[in-house]
C-alpha cells in the first residue's frame, strides 16, 4: 500500500488548500444612503438609479429592440445571510422607431403595468426611479424586529438568462473540441479552451447598498 | 527520474474582462468617484425638469414634454417627510403611472418589414459572412419581440472573431420597413490553441541496450479562425519528440454548406514509433531489414532497431472530410471520412514476449510495407456544461463510432466504438463533484494506434497527442494486477470521481481559480483475455485493473483557461 501514499499526501493537499470563501464581495459594494420611510411595519424605499444611464444605455434604448432594465431590492439583516424580503421590478423598453415613441411595459412584484412615453428622461423616471416601493410584508420583518437590517439594489442592464450564457460558452469551445490534438479531453490533465469574456450574465450591473436601520 | 509536462491553451489577443467582471465587481456601472459629483441620494428629477438633462445621445428622439399629469397625494406627502430622516431633501413623490391606468397601446406588439442588414465596424469579416446569421430575407416581417433577433447577436458572438456585437434597428427607405444594423467590433482571431512540452520515457536508443531514456517532446496548435475574413479556420498543429514528430492541418467553414452543415477537412501526417512488449523481457528475431539499395546509400538502421526492441517504425499520411450539425442547442452530431496511407518503415520480422508466465509472439497488428485505411466517423456529442473549462454543473455525453470496412477499400477492417459520459454536480457549500464514465471496444482488425492504450486512460503516463505514442511505458499496476501486461488493446472502460474546490473567483485577471482531485480506477485488455486468463496470475489478480489519479489546479483567467496537472510528475516517482 506504499504505492498509494501519493494519493493519500495529494488529497490532505487539496484539503488543506480549502478556504471558506466567505461572502466578502457583499462588503465591497458601494454603500448609498436610501429613502427608507416605515409604514405598518414596512420599509418604503425611495431611490434613484440613473446612475445605470449612460450614452450606451441611450443607445440602446433607441435601437428599436426590446431592452430590459430588471430592479432586484432585498432586505438583508446585518448579522445573518438569509435575506428577509425581496422586490423586483422588471421593465421592458422598445422604441417605435416610425411612431417615434417609447413603449414601456413593467412588472412590479406581479403587478404589470403598460406606458407610452416619449423622452428618455421618463424611461429613466419609470424604470430606474424608485419611490415608496414597499419591500415585503409586515410579518417579513417580524422576526427581525429590533435588528439591524440593510438594502441591497441590483440593477441589471438586459440580463441574460444562464442558459443562453452556458450555450454561448460551448459554441466558443467547439472549435477546439473537434481537435484531435491532446484528444484525451475527457481524460487527460487539461483542458484547452478559449471563453470569450464578453459573455457576461448581463450587459452592465449596477450594485448598491443601504446603511443598517433599525426594524421598528 | 524527473520529467515534466505543461499543457496549456492561451489566447493572444487579451481581451478584457468586461460583463462577467463586471458582474462581480460590486459598483460596476457606477460613474466613476473622480469624475461624477452626483449626491448619493436622488430620488429622481421632478416631471418636467427631467427633460433639461442634457441628452444622452445626439439621436434621441425630440422630448415632447411629458405625457403623463404629476400626481401628489397626502401619503406621498407623509411618506416624503418621513424619508426625510433619511434624504435630507424630502421631495418624495409617487410615480405617476404607477398610480395611473394602464396604456393599451404601450402593449402591442411592433413589426416591421425588413429591409435589409447593414454592418458596421467590420474591417477585416466579409459583410455577407456576417450576414448569413441574420435569418430574414427582405420583405419578411420582424417582430421586435422575437427571440430569434437577440439570438443573432450571440450566433455572432459565438463565433469567437468579435470582441461586441450590438444590433439595432433604424427607419428604412419606407415608413414601416426597417433596416437590421450590426455593429460588430472585431478582435484578434489568431490563437493559440495548445502549447505542449515535457519528458517521456522511451526505449531503446543506445546500440546493444534496451534500457529506456528520458527524452524531451514539444508541441504547438495555432489558428486562424476567421481566414481572410471569411470566417472560416485554418489550424495548424505539430509535435516533436526526438525519434517520432506529427502534423495536422485543418480548415473548417462553419456555414459552407448551408442550413447549418459545416465543412471540415484535415490534412496529417507523422513518423512515429511503436514500442510492443515489455522493456526487458522481449526476444526479438531480426531487428532490421533494411533493403540493400539503403545500406548502399550508408543509412543504418534506428538505434531502437539496434537495440532490438520490439520497435515499429512508420509514416501514416492521411485526409479527412466532413460535416457537423446542431440537432438542438446542446446536441449534435460530426460525420467524416479519413483515408490514411501507412507505411511501416522498420518491422522486427518475428518478436516474442513474456505475458505472464507464458512466452507469447507479438502481434504487431500492422501491415508491412504500404496498407490503407478507409474509415466512416460518427460522432454525437450532447454538452450541457456550464462553462466548457472550469464546470460547475451540467453533462457531457460523446459518442464515437468509427468503421473501416473493407467495402470503403480499406486493407484492415474493423469497428471501434467508445463512448464517455461526465456529470458535474455542485454541493451545497460550493465545491464540486463529478463522476466520469468511459467504454470503448474495438472489433475485428484494426491498426494499432486504432487500439486503446494505458496512456488514454492514466493520468499517469503522457497522453498521445496526434496519435503519437510518446512514452513507451506501461500502466504504473498499483494494485499488482495482470493491468501490467497491458498497453494498446481493445476493450478499454475508467470510472473516476473528481473533486474541485474553487479557490478564488471574481479578479480581473484570474476569474476563476480552482483546484482539483481526481481518482479513478480503469481496465485495458484484450478481448481474448476476457476469455482466457492471463497464465501466472490468480486470484483478484487476473482483473486487469489498475487506479489513476490526477491533481492539479485550473484557472480561467484573461488570456484563456489554463489547467495543469501533477500527475504525469507523479507517475515518475520511482516507487510509483
Amino acid at each position: 500500500m506504499r504505492r498509494l501514499a501519493p494519493i493519500v499526501l495529494a488529497v490532505a493537499l487539496l484539503a488543506s488548500l480549502h478556504t471558506p470563501r466567505a461572502h466578502s464581495q457583499q462588503s465591497n459594494v458601494r454603500q448609498r444612503t436610501l429613502g427608507v420611510f416605515w409604514r405598518d411595519a414596512i420599509p418604503h424605499l425611495s431611490f434613484s438609479a440613473r446612475d445605470l444611464s449612460r450614452p450606451s444605455l441611450t443607445k440602446k434604448l433607441m435601437s428599436g429592440l426590446p431592452q430590459t432594465l430588471v430592479m432586484h431590492v432585498v432586505a438583508y439583516p446585518e448579522r445573518r445571510r438569509e435575506p428577509v424580503a425581496l422586490s423586483t421590478t422588471s421593465c421592458r423598453v422598445v422604441y417605435d422607431l416610425w411612431e417615434e415613441v417609447f413603449r414601456v411595459h413593467r412588472d412590479i412584484d406581479g403587478l404589470e403595468r403598460a406606458s407610452t412615453v416619449r423622452t428618455i428622461p421618463e424611461v429613466h423616471e419609470l424604470c430606474l426611479v424608485v419611490r415608496n416601493r414597499p419591500i415585503g410584508r409586515a410579518e417579513d420583518y417580524a422576526a427581525v424586529q429590533g435588528e439591524t437590517v440593510y438594502f441591497a439594489v441590483a440593477v441589471e442592464q438586459n440580463p441574460i438568462s444562464r442558459g443562453t450564457v452556458e450555450r454561448i460558452r460551448r459554441w466558443l469551445s467547439r472549435p477546439h473540441q473537434s481537435g484531435t490534438m491532446g484528444g484525451d479531453a475527457f481524460f487527460g490533465s487539461f483542458v484547452s479552451v478559449f471563453v470569450n469574456r464578453q459573455i457576461g450574465t448581463a450587459e452592465r450591473i449596477l450594485q448598491l447598498r443601504s446603511p443598517g436601520h433599525v426594524v421598528p | 527520474m524527473r520529467r515534466l509536462h505543461v499543457l496549456c491553451s492561451l489566447l493572444i489577443a487579451c481581451t478584457p474582462a468586461l460583463a462577467l467582471a463586471q458582474a462581480a465587481a460590486p459598483d460596476a456601472g457606477a460613474p466613476d468617484a473622480g469624475a461624477s459629483p452626483e449626491p448619493d441620494v436622488d430620488v429622481g428629477e421632478p416631471r418636467g425638469t427631467g427633460e433639461s438633462e442634457t441628452p444622452d445621445s445626439p439621436t434621441e428622439p425630440p422630448t415632447t414634454g411629458t405625457s403623463q399629469a404629476r400626481t401628489r397625494t397626502d401619503a406621498n406627502d407623509d411618506a416624503s417627510n418621513d424619508a426625510g430622516n433619511d434624504l435630507g431633501a424630502p421631495v418624495l413623490e409617487l410615480p405617476p403611472d404607477e398610480s395611473a391606468g394602464d396604456d393599451p397601446s404601450a402593449t402591442a406588439t411592433i413589426r416591421y418589414f425588413f429591409e435589409r442588414v447593414r454592418v458596421t465596424g467590420n474591417d477585416k469579416t466579409s459583410r455577407d459572412v456576417i450576414a448569413r446569421y441574420v435569418p430574414l430575407q427582405r420583405g419578411d416581417v420582424l417582430d421586435v419581440n422575437d427571440p430569434s433577433i437577440e439570438t443573432i447577436r450571440f450566433r455572432l458572438i459565438g463565433t469567437g472573431w468579435f470582441s461586441d456585437v450590438r444590433l439595432s434597428l433604424e427607419r428604412g427607405t419606407r415608413r414601416g420597413w426597417v433596416v437590421l444594423v450590426v455593429e460588430v467590433r472585431e478582435r484578434n482571431t489568431i490563437v493559440v490553441q495548445q502549447v505542449i512540452g515535457g519528458l517521456s520515457r522511451v526505449v531503446g536508443s543506445r546500440a546493444g541496450s534496451t534500457d529506456d531514456t528520458v527524452e524531451p517532446y514539444a508541441g504547438l496548435g495555432i489558428a486562424e479562425t476567421n481566414l481572410l475574413g471569411l470566417g472560416s479556420t485554418l489550424g495548424v498543429q505539430a509535435v516533436v519528440a526526438t525519434s517520432q514528430y506529427g502534423g495536422d492541418l485543418r480548415y473548417l467553414d462553419p456555414m459552407l454548406l448551408g442550413h447549418g452543415f459545416e465543412l471540415s477537412t484535415r490534412l496529417f501526417h507523422n513518423r512515429a514509433q511503436e514500442f510492443f512488449g515489455k522493456e526487458d523481457e522481449n526476444i526479438v528475431s531480426i531487428g532490421c531489414n533494411l533493403p540493400p539499395e539503403a545500406i548502399d546509400r550508408g543509412e543504418e538502421c534506428p538505434q531502437p532497431v539496434l537495440a532490438k526492441a520490439a520497435v515499429v517504425i512508420y509514416r501514416r499520411t492521411g485526409f479527412s472530410v466532413g460535416t457537423g450539425h446542431d440537432i438542438s442547442g446542446a446536441l449534435r452530431y460530426t460525420l467524416d471520412w479519413q483515408g490514411e496511407l501507412v507505411n511501416v518503415l522498420h518491422k522486427p520480422d518475428a518478436a516474442s514476449r513474456l505475458r505472464g508466465s507464458a512466452t507469447v509472439p507479438i502481434d504487431f497488428r500492422i501491415d508491412d510495407g504500404h496498407s490503407l485505411v478507409s474509415s466512416l466517423q460518427l460522432g454525437l456529442i450532447y454538452d450541457r456544461r456550464d462553462h466548457p473549462g472550469l464546470t460547475r454543473r451540467g453533462q457531457l455525453f460523446s459518442f464515437r463510432a468509427i468503421a473501416a470496412p473493407g467495402l470503403l477499400g480499406s486493407d484492415y477492417d474493423f469497428t471501434r466504438l467508445e463512448f464517455s459520459l461526465r456529470h458535474w454536480q455542485p454541493l451545497p457549500w460550493g465545491h464540486v463533484v463529478s463522476f466520469g464514465l468511459f467504454a470503448g471496444s474495438v472489433f475485428g482488425r484494426a491498426p494499432f494506434f486504432y487500439h486503446f492504450y494505458a496512456s488514454d486512460l492514466s493520468d499517469l503516463i503522457p497522453s498521445r497527442v496526434l496519435d503519437l505514442n510518446l512514452d513507451h511505458r506501461a500502466p504504473h499496476n498499483l494494485l499488482g494486477t495482470s493491468i501490467g501486461e497491458m498497453r494498446a488493446e481493445e476493450l478499454a472502460a475508467r470510472f473516476d470521481i473528481e473533486y474541485a474546490l474553487p479557490l478564488s473567483s471574481g479578479g480581473d485577471e484570474i476569474r476563476l481559480f480552482d483546484a482539483y482531485v481526481r481518482a479513478g480506477i480503469y481496465t485495458l485488455a484484450n478481448r481474448d483475455d476476457v476469455r482466457v486468463a492471463i497464465p501466472g496470475y490468480d486470484g483478484f489478480e487476473r482483473l486487469p485493473v489498475d487506479l489513476t489519479f490526477d491533481i492539479g489546479v485550473r484557472a480561467d483567467t484573461s488570456v484563456g483557461v489554463f489547467s495543469v496537472g501533477f500527475s504525469t510528475l507523479i507517475g515518475f516517482l520511482p516507487n510509483l
